[in-house]
C-alpha cells in the first residue's frame, strides 16, 4: 500500500469552557489514502466537525500528530498553514460562504489571486471550473443571484480553484433539497473518479451512500474502536431517527 | 432590566460604544469651546474695542467756533453727572497735538492730560516709575525711541493754545498762535491701552493739575470724558447697548445746550461691530449643525449595526412575549446612555479646551496686536444648554429609525434565520448600480440652483435683520457645500479607480480584492464619501482662494502702489486753497525726496481735477479725473503691467511735454467712440473754458491707476486721464485768474524707484524717518509691504491648519466607525478568506487598501469641489475688478488633508481588523 496523504495518528482535542476542558476528540486515528472517498458520520456532538477542521489544517489538536502529503502539520506556523490550505485543500461549507461583492467568476478567481496565477491561466481555468460544475453561463451572476443549490455548485468550483488534491466539506448538502444534494453529491463523485481525495462530513445516510468509506464517530472515538454493546445502542438511536 | 440589558451590551461591544462616546465628546467639546469662545471675546469685546478709540463712553468738548475753546469743569461737570443717572464717572482732560523737542529732533505728539485717579484704559510702564512728580510725564515708548531720551531726561513741551474759528471761514493756519513752552523730565516710559485710541503713536501723559497751573487754565478743561455703568454692556446686544449710550447723550446734550460737541465713539463702534459678532456666532451655529450631522450619522450606523446583530435574541425575546416597546425603548435607552455620556465628558473637555488652549491663544493674537488685555472665560449655562439640547435632539433623530426597527423584528429571525437574513432584492439592486448615484448630482444641484438663486435675488438683504440675514446666509454658504459635495460625490467613482490604480501598481493582489468590495458596496461607500467629502469643501475652498491670493500678492502690490516706492499726502482740507497747504510742491522731488538716500528716480502726481469731457462735437460726453504728470512715468512704474490698448509707452514719456496731448483709458476711449490720434474736448474751471487735446495713448491698464481700466460704464464718469502739468494748470484754473506759478504746490501722490543696491529696508526706515513726523505724508516700500504681506499669509496658512484639523476631527471619527462596521459586518467573509489560505497581513492590507480608496477619493473629491469653487469666486472676483490673476493650486491644506484622511483609514482599519484577523477561520465563521 502506498503511503497515505492523510495521515491522522491519535488526535486528542478539548475546547476550554471556561476553568473545564470539553473533551471533543479522544484518540482518533485515521489513515486516508490518495484517491478516498470518506465520509464522517456520527450523532451531533461527536467531533466530527473538529475533526474535520484538523483534516483541514484549520484548527490544531491539543494532542498527537496529523500529517498531510509529508508534512506534519502541527509542526507548521499559521502562514504554513494558510499556504497549505491555499495549494493543498478545498473548502465546501454549509452555508456556501461566497464573497458577496464577488461574481461567480470572481469568486472561483479569487483563490488564484492569493496564488498568485497569472491573470490569463485565471480566466482560463475559472471559465473551465465554472463550466465544469454546469454553472458556464452562470459567470457574472452575484451570489444573491443564485439558488442554493447553484452557490454550492460555485463554492465546489472555487475549492477546485488552486487544483487541490485534497476536496473537505462539511455538511455541504444540509441546507439543500435532497435532489439538488443528490446533484452535489454526484458532482462530487465525478471529481472522486479523477482521483481527488474527498473527506466530508453528513448527517443524511442517503448521501453517505456516495462515499467510499465512511467512519462513524462516537463521543470523540471511532466507532470500532468502542465497545460492541456501545455501537448497537448507537444503531438503535439511528434507527429510530 | 432594560438598563441591565442596554449595560451588558455595552460590554459586548466595547469599541463600538467608545466609539460613539468619544465622537459625542469631541463634537459637544467643540462646540462648547467655540460657544464659549465668541461668548468670552464678546464680553471682551467692550474692552478690545474700545482699546483701539479710547475706554470712555463719551467726551464733550467745545465747539471750535466757541468764544472759549474751554471747557468750565465747574459748572459742565457737574451737569454731565446729573444729566443721566447711567452716568457713573466724569473726568476732566486737555488732549492736545504738542511740539516736542529734546536732542535736536522736533516732533509733533499728542499731550494727554489728565488726573490720576482717572481709571480709563491701561497703563504698562516699560521703565521708570508711573508718578508726576517734579511737573514729570510719561512718555510712549515708540516716542522715547524716536527721540532717543531715557528716564530723567528733559523735554521741551510747546502748547499752542487753540484760537476760536470764525463761523463759516475755514481755520486759517500758519498765523501766529500763542505759545508756551515747558521743560519737563521723563518719568516713565510706558504703553497704553485704550487710554487713548490706537491712532496715538506719539504721545505723552502729564497730570491734569500740572497742565493746568502751567497753562493758567484754573478751573477749565479741554474735555469732560464720562463713564457710563458698564452692566449697560454685560447684556449681550452691544446694538442695544449702543442705543443706550445714544440716548445718554441726547440727555447730556439737552441740559449743556448747543456750545459743545459730543462724541460717542465706543458706542459708534460697538454697534458697528455687533454685525460681526453675529455672523460669528451663526457660522459657529452652522458648523455645529454640521459636526453633529456628521456624529448622527455615525451613531445611526454603529447602532443600526447593533440592531441587526441583536436581531436574532431580538426575535427571541419577542417569542418569549415582550413587547413591542420594549424593543424600542431598549435601543432608545442604549442610545440615550452613551449621549448622557458623551455630552457630560464633551462639556468638560469644552471648559477644558476654551480655559487651555483658546483663550491663551486670543491673548497672544491680542498682545501681538498692542492689546493687553486679560480675558475672563465664560462657559455658562447660555454656552452649555443650546449645544446639549442640539446633540440630543441629534442623538434622539439618530437613533429613531433603528429603535423602528428594532421593535418591528419578526419572530421569523428566531426560527429561520437563513430565510431572514438572506439578502433582500432591494440590496441585489444597489449592488448592480454602479454607475455613480445620479439622485445625488441632481439634488445636489437643485441645492446648488437654489443658493444662487437666495444669493443672486439679493432676497436676504431685504429682511431687514442682521442676525436673520447672517444666519440665512450663512446656511446658503452651507447648503451651497452640500450642494457642491453631492455634485462632486459623482467624481468619487472615477477616482476611486484612479487611487485603485495606484494601489495596483504597488499591490495587485491586494487591490484585486479592494476593488471589488470598493466599487460594489454602495451604502456605507456614500456615507463615508459625503463625511469625507463635505469636511474637504471648506478648508479646500478656503485654502484656494489663499494659494490664490497669496500667488498674487506681489502683482497685487505692484498694481496697487504702481512703483517701487509711493509717497501719498493725505490733506486736512477738501477745498483746494487750503489744502495747498499740505500738497508738494514739484521741486520736492529733486531738492526734497531725491535727496533720501537709496532714492533714485521721482515722477509726481498732481492732485484729482474732474473736468468736463466730449467728443469734438459734443455727442457723447462724461467727466474725467485730470492728473498732471511730473517727470517721465515709464523710470518708476513696473513696466511689465502696463497694457496700452492704443500707442505704446512712450505716450507716458511724451506727456510731460506735449501741451495739448492726453492719455485716457479704453473705458474712455469706447465711450466717446475716439480712436488714437482723435480729438476730445476739455471743459475746465470757469465759464466756457473749452480746449481740445489730442489722443497720444489709450491705456487698458496702469499699475498704480485703478481708474485706467476698459469698463466702459465705469469710465463714462470717473476714470483717469493724463495731462502735461502745464496743461493741467490751465484745465484746473478760471481762465479770469492768472495762472499758478510753476513750483506752486499740486502734487499729491509721488512715486519713485529704489537705487540699485539700496536696501530696502534701509529705504523703508530712511523715508519714514524723514517724513513719518511730517504729517500727512505716508510712505510705502512695495518690497517691504509684500515682505508683510507674505508673513501674513503664513499665518493664514496656519489658521487654515487648524480649521482643517477641527473639520476633519469629527470626519476621522466618522471614517473610524464606517471601517469599523464594514469590517465587522464582512466577518463571515474575512473568515472564509482565512480558511481558503489568506494571511493575516494580506487581510489587513486589503482592508486598508479598501479604506484609502475609499477616503482618498472622497477626500480628492471634496479637494476639488473646494478648489472649484475657490477658482470661480477668485475669477470673478477679478473678472470684476479687473485685474490679472495667476491660478494657483495650494500645497499646505491639500496635501495635509490628504495625509490625515489616509492616517485615518490605515488606523482605523488596522484597529479595527486586529481583533478579527487574529481569530482563527473556523472561529470566525462560528460567530
Ligand atoms: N469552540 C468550541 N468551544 C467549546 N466546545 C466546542 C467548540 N466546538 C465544539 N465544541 C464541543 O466539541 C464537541 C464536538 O463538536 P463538533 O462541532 O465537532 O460536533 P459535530 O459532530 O460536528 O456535531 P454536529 O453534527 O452537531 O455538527 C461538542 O461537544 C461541542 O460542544
Ligand atoms: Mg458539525
Amino acid at each position: 500500500m502506498n503511503e497515505p496523504i492523510i495521515s491522522v495518528d491519535n488526535i486528542h482535542k478539548s475546547y476550554l469552557m471556561g476553568k473545564d476542558a470539553v473533551p471533543a476528540l479522544r484518540g482518533v486515528s485515521l489513515d486516508i489514502q490518495q484517491g478516498d472517498f470518506v465520509c464522517l458520520m456520527g450523532p451531533s456532538g461527536s467531533g466530527k466537525t473538529t475533526l474535520l477542521n484538523i483534516i483541514g489544517g484549520l484548527d490544531e489538536p491539543s494532542r498527537g500528530h496529523i500529517v498531510i502529503g509529508g508534512e506534519n502539520l502541527v509542526a507548521l506556523s499559521e502562514d504554513e498553514l494558510a499556504r497549505l490550505r491555499l495549494h493543498q485543500m478545498g473548502f465546501i461549507f454549509q452555508n456556501y460562504n461566497l464573497l458577496a461583492n464577488f461574481t461567480a467568476f470572481e469568486n472561483v478567481e479569487a483563490p488564484m489571486v492569493l496564488a498568485r496565477v497569472g491573470r490569463k491561466e485565471r480566466k482560463e481555468r475559472s471559465t473551465a471550473l465554472l463550466e465544469k460544475v454546469g454553472l458556464g453561463d452562470r459567470g457574472h451572476h452575484y451570489p444573491s443571484e443564485l439558488s442554493g443549490g447553484q452557490q454550492q455548485r460555485v463554492a465546489i468550483a472555487r475549492a477546485l480553484a488552486n487544483d487541490p488534491p485534497i476536496l473537505i466539506g462539511d455538511e455541504m448538502t444540509g441546507d439543500l433539497d435532497s435532489e439538488t444534494g443528490f446533484a452535489i453529491m454526484r458532482l462530487i463523485q465525478e471529481l472522486n473518479e479523477d482521483g481527488m481525495t474527498i473527506v466530508f462530513v453528513t448527517h443524511d445516510p442517503r448521501m453517505a451512500t456516495f462515499a467510499g468509506k465512511v467512519v462513524n464517530l462516537r463521543d470523540g472515538k471511532l466507532l470500532n474502536e468502542l465497545p460492541a454493546d456501545e455501537i448497537s445502542q448507537m444503531e438503535m438511536v439511528a434507527h429510530d431517527s | 432590566m432594560i438598563l441591565n440589558y442596554v449595560l451588558k451590551n455595552f460590554k459586548r461591544r466595547k469599541v463600538r460604544t467608545i466609539l460613539m462616546v468619544l465622537s459625542l465628546m469631541v463634537s459637544t467639546g467643540l462646540i462648547v469651546a467655540m460657544s464659549a469662545t465668541v461668548e468670552t471675546v464678546r464680553r471682551s469685546n467692550v474692552d478690545l474695542l474700545s482699546s483701539s478709540i479710547g475706554r470712555y463712553d463719551l467726551s464733550v468738548t467745545k465747539k471750535d467756533t466757541s468764544a472759549d475753546p474751554f471747557v468750565d469743569i465747574n459748572r459742565t461737570a457737574p451737569a454731565l453727572t446729573g444729566a443721566d443717572p447711567l452716568i457713573v464717572d466724569v473726568f476732566p482732560r486737555l488732549v492736545s497735538d504738542v511740539d516736542l523737542s529734546a536732542n535736536g529732533e522736533t516732533a509733533t505728539a499728542t499731550m494727554i492730560a489728565r488726573k490720576p485717579e482717572e481709571t480709563v484704559g491701561q497703563i504698562d510702564v516699560v521703565s521708570g516709575t508711573l508718578s508726576f512728580e517734579n511737573n514729570g510725564m510719561a512718555l510712549f515708548e515708540s516716542t522715547a525711541e524716536a527721540f532717543g531720551v531715557d528716564i530723567g531726561d528733559e523735554i521741551d513741551v510747546a502748547y499752542s493754545f487753540p484760537r476760536p474759528r470764525v463761523e463759516g471761514e475755514a481755520t486759517v493756519v500758519g498765523i501766529s498762535q500763542r505759545q508756551v513752552v515747558g521743560r519737563f523730565p521723563v518719568n516713565a516710559i510706558i504703553r497704553q491701552t485704550g487710554v487713548v485710541g490706537l491712532q496715538v503713536s506719539d504721545g505723552l501723559i502729564m497730570d491734569f493739575d500740572q497742565v493746568q497751573s502751567w497753562l493758567g487754565l484754573t478751573g477749565r478743561a479741554g474735555s469732560l470724558i464720562g463713564l457710563v455703568e458698564p452692566e449697560l454692556y454685560e447684556a449681550g446686544n452691544a446694538e442695544q447697548a449702543a442705543l443706550t449710550v445714544r440716548e445718554v447723550v441726547v440727555n447730556v446734550q439737552n441740559t449743556l445746550g448747543e456750545d459743545f460737541n459730543y462724541s460717542l465713539d465706543k458706542a459708534a463702534i460697538l454697534d458697528q461691530s455687533s454685525e460681526a459678532f453675529l455672523v460669528l456666532q451663526a457660522l459657529i451655529n452652522t458648523y455645529g449643525l454640521m459636526a453633529f450631522g456628521v456624529v448622527g450619522l455615525l451613531i445611526h450606523t454603529l447602532v443600526m449595526t447593533n440592531v441587526q446583530e441583536q436581531r436574532r435574541e431580538m426575535a427571541v425575546l419577542r417569542i418569549l412575549g415582550s413587547q413591542r416597546n420594549l424593543l424600542f425603548a431598549m435601543v432608545m435607552v442604549e442610545v440615550a446612555v452613551i449621549g448622557l455620556i458623551g455630552v457630560a465628558f464633551g462639556i468638560v473637555l469644552g471648559q477644558i479646551l476654551t480655559q487651555y488652549a483658546v483663550i491663551p491663544f486670543i491673548e497672544y493674537q491680542m498682545s501681538q496686536a498692542g492689546l493687553n488685555v486679560t480675558i475672563q472665560p465664560a462657559v455658562s449655562l447660555a454656552v452649555i444648554l443650546p449645544a446639549v439640547i442640539s446633540a440630543f435632539a441629534v442623538l434622539f433623530v439618530s437613533a429613531l429609525k433603528p429603535a423602528q426597527d428594532a421593535s418591528k423584528t419578526k419572530v421569523m429571525y428566531a426560527i429561520n434565520p437563513g430565510v431572514a437574513d438572506n439578502i433582500q432584492l432591494e440590496d441585489l439592486e444597489e449592488l448592480r448600480v454602479q454607475r455613480p448615484n445620479l439622485r445625488f448630482f441632481v439634488i445636489g444641484l437643485v441645492m446648488m440652483f437654489t443658493v444662487t438663486l437666495v444669493l443672486g435675488l439679493d432676497i436676504v438683504s431685504t429682511l431687514g435683520n442682521p442676525s436673520l440675514e447672517a444666519t440665512i446666509f450663512l446656511l446658503a454658504i452651507l447648503l451651497m457645500v452640500l450642494g457642491l459635495g453631492l455634485v462632486f460625490l459623482i467624481i468619487t467613482r472615477p477616482l476611486e479607480r484612479l487611487v485603485l490604480l495606484i494601489t495596483g501598481l504597488f499591490s495587485p493582489r491586494l487591490t484585486y480584492f479592494a476593488r471589488r468590495n470598493v466599487g460594489r458596496s454602495n451604502k456605507r461607500n456614500a456615507l463615508i464619501s459625503l463625511l469625507v467629502l463635505f469636511s474637504g469643501v471648506l478648508p479646500s475652498f478656503l485654502a484656494t482662494q489663499n494659494a490664490i491670493d497669496t500667488a498674487n500678492i506681489e502683482t497685487d502690490v505692484k498694481l496697487d502702489m504702481g512703483a517701487p516706492i509711493e509717497l501719498i499726502v493725505f490733506t486736512r482740507f477738501s477745498e483746494p486753497e487750503l489744502a495747498s497747504l499740505d500738497w508738494l510742491q514739484p521741486s520736492f522731488l529733486q531738492s526734497d525726496l531725491g535727496q533720501v538716500e537709496g532714492v533714485e528716480r521721482t515722477v509726481g502726481l498732481t492732485h484729482e481735477y474732474t473736468a468736463g469731457i466730449s467728443d469734438a462735437v459734443d455727442m457723447r460726453s462724461g467727466s474725467v479725473d485730470l492728473q498732471g504728470v511730473v517727470g517721465d512715468l515709464n523710470e518708476v512704474l513696473f513696466g511689465e503691467m502696463i497694457i496700452f490698448t492704443a500707442g505704446d509707452e512712450s505716450a507716458l514719456t511724451r506727456i510731460q511735454t506735449e501741451d495739448q496731448a492726453i492719455i485716457i483709458s479704453e473705458g474712455l476711449a469706447n465711450h466717446l467712440a475716439v480712436p488714437l490720434g482723435g480729438t476730445i474736448k476739455l471743459r475746465g474751471e470757469g465759464l466756457d473754458h473749452l480746449e481740445e487735446f489730442t489722443v497720444i495713448g489709450i491705456v487698458r491698464r496702469l499699475p498704480g491707476f485703478d481708474n485706467f481700466g476698459r469698463i466702459r460704464s465705469q469710465a463714462q464718469n470717473g476714470s483717469t486721464a493724463f495731462v502735461s502739468l502745464d496743461a493741467f494748470h490751465r484745465m484746473s484754473t478760471n481762465p479770469k485768474v492768472a495762472l499758478p506759478d510753476a513750483n506752486d504746490p499740486v502734487l499729491d501722490r509721488v512715486l519713485a524707484t529704489v537705487s540699485p543696491g539700496a536696501d530696502v529696508n534701509d529705504v523703508d526706515s530712511a523715508l519714514r524717518g524723514e517724513y513719518g513726523f511730517r504729517n500727512r505724508i505716508f510712505t510705502r516700500v512695495a518690497e517691504v509691504r509684500l515682505q508683510q504681506a507674505q508673513d501674513e499669509r503664513l499665518q493664514t496658512q496656519l489658521f487654515l491648519i487648524v480649521l482643517t484639523l477641527i473639520s476633519f476631527t469629527t470626519a476621522v471619527f466618522g471614517v473610524f466607525a464606517v471601517i469599523y462596521v464594514t469590517i465587522y459586518s464582512r466577518r463571515l467573509e474575512i473568515g472564509m478568506m482565512k480558511a481558503v489560505g489568506s494571511r493575516k497581513w494580506e487581510l489587513t492590507g486589503m482592508l486598508i487598501v479598501e479604506s484609502i480608496a475609499m477616503t482618498v477619493s472622497a477626500a480628492l473629491a471634496g479637494v476639488v469641489a473646494g478648489a472649484v469653487m475657490g477658482y470661480t469666486f477668485a475669477y470673478i472676483n477679478n473678472v470684476t475688478s479687473q485685474r490679472p490673476m495667476i491660478f494657483a493650486v495650494d500645497t499646505t491644506v491639500m496635501p495635509f488633508v490628504l495625509i490625515m484622511v489616509v492616517i485615518a483609514s490605515i488606523i482605523g482599519t488596522v484597529f479595527s481588523a486586529r481583533r478579527i484577523v487574529k481569530y482563527k477561520a473556523i472561529e470566525i465563521l462560528r460567530m
